[in-house]
């Protein structure tokens, strides 16, 4: 280090602030608190969504092994029912196949659209009027 | 406290003592709290960026290795998240009155004072105009002793590159501060 550095090391110790603001290590802790607490949430709400969903398998795999093993049902089959003399597979197909039911599709899907951005923009303000309280 | 100490009480914490981490947090939160006011401008903010250093150590001390001494291993975070902090408010201005306290050697007369407060003046306008990473890196080796080699290890910047940029600030600062350094030094 040369002369010239040292005056600039000089210098530069000038605008050092080192001062802790009152509260910081509890400020620390509480944001601490906060992240367990949140991670916690996630990990409930990851280990309620797995038991929905293992459920939801268990239960399709019991009615899908009851249906053929006790009921004989053929599930090939199911197309040719008919109702009122109306193929059921042809009238399922028909509900969506049709200018009005694409319609409603996208009205559906912008519905979804829409509650989806009104979640995700209130739960950031919220986060943001966590932040300010803090 | 001794590296060996800290050493100890990392491994503590490692091994589930959590409560122990306060004790790291009042050792280092001054340097931390320093060198983040000295990148991110706003006191607020640089404030909050110190205590999201420590909450990341917190979740994260497991993966500190002990390659580099625990200080290193915060600046590295403080460096990354003053970086992302600023990313969106490129070359932020630092107001002068963010600037510390004009040492008292430097206040003996009127005009020394006003002096020495041109030069900071100068100082400020200076690392003002420099980006993110350069105000961190200079910060880090003046202010806080920071030897090339860590700085390297904090930046990611090969040790050569951090010698280049050093060397090309240190020009700019001599170059912007040349006449202000001789009215104070002589």
């Amino acid at each position: 280090m040369d002369e010239n550095d040292k005056n600039i090391k000089e210098l530069f110790s000038g605008l050092s602030d080192e001062s802790v603001p009152f509260n910081f290590e509890e400020k620390i802790q509480r944001k601490i608190k906060n992240k367990l607490a949140k991670r916690k949430e996630v990990r409930e709400l990851w280990f309620q969504v797995s038991v929905a969903a293992v459920t939801a398998l268990a239960l399709f795999a019991v009615f899908y092994y009851l249906n053929i093993k006790y009921f004989k049902v053929d599930i090939d089959s199911i197309k040719y029912l008919t109702a009122g003399g109306i193929s059921l597979s042809g009238k399922v197909k028909s509900m969506f196949s049709g200018n009005d039911s694409l319609l409603w599709i996208i009205i559906g899907l912008n519905v979804v659209l829409l509650i989806f951005a009104e979640r995700i923009i209130s739960e950031k303000l919220s986060q943001k009027e966590k932040g300010k309280g803090e | 406290m001794k590296r060996e100490e800290e050493l100890i009480l990392i491994k503590r914490i490692k091994a589930g003592e959590l409560n122990l981490f306060n004790t790291l947090v009042e050792t280092h939160s001054p340097k931390i709290l320093s060198v983040v006011r000295g990148v991110v401008s706003n006191r607020e903010d640089a404030e909050e960026v110190a205590q999201d250093v420590f909450v990341k150590a917190y979740f994260s001390i497991k993966s500190f290795r002990e390659e580099c001494s625990f200080s290193t291993w915060l600046f590295r975070i403080a460096y990354n998240m003053s970086i992302s902090k600023t990313r969106l408010k490129k070359r932020e201005h630092i107001p002068i009155e963010n600037t510390g306290n004009i040492p008292d050697d430097s206040l003996a007369s009127a005009e020394n004072f006003i002096d020495a407060e041109r030069l900071y003046r100068a100082l400020n306008k200076t690392l003002s105009e420099l980006d993110v990473p350069d105000r961190f890196l200079i910060i880090s080796f003046y202010n806080h002793e920071k030897s090339i080699k860590e700085i390297s290890e904090i930046t990611g910047m090969s040790e050569s590159n951090v010698k280049v940029k050093l060397h090309r600030i240190k020009k700019r600062l001599n170059l912007l501060l040349g006449d202000n350094m001789e009215v104070c030094y002589g």
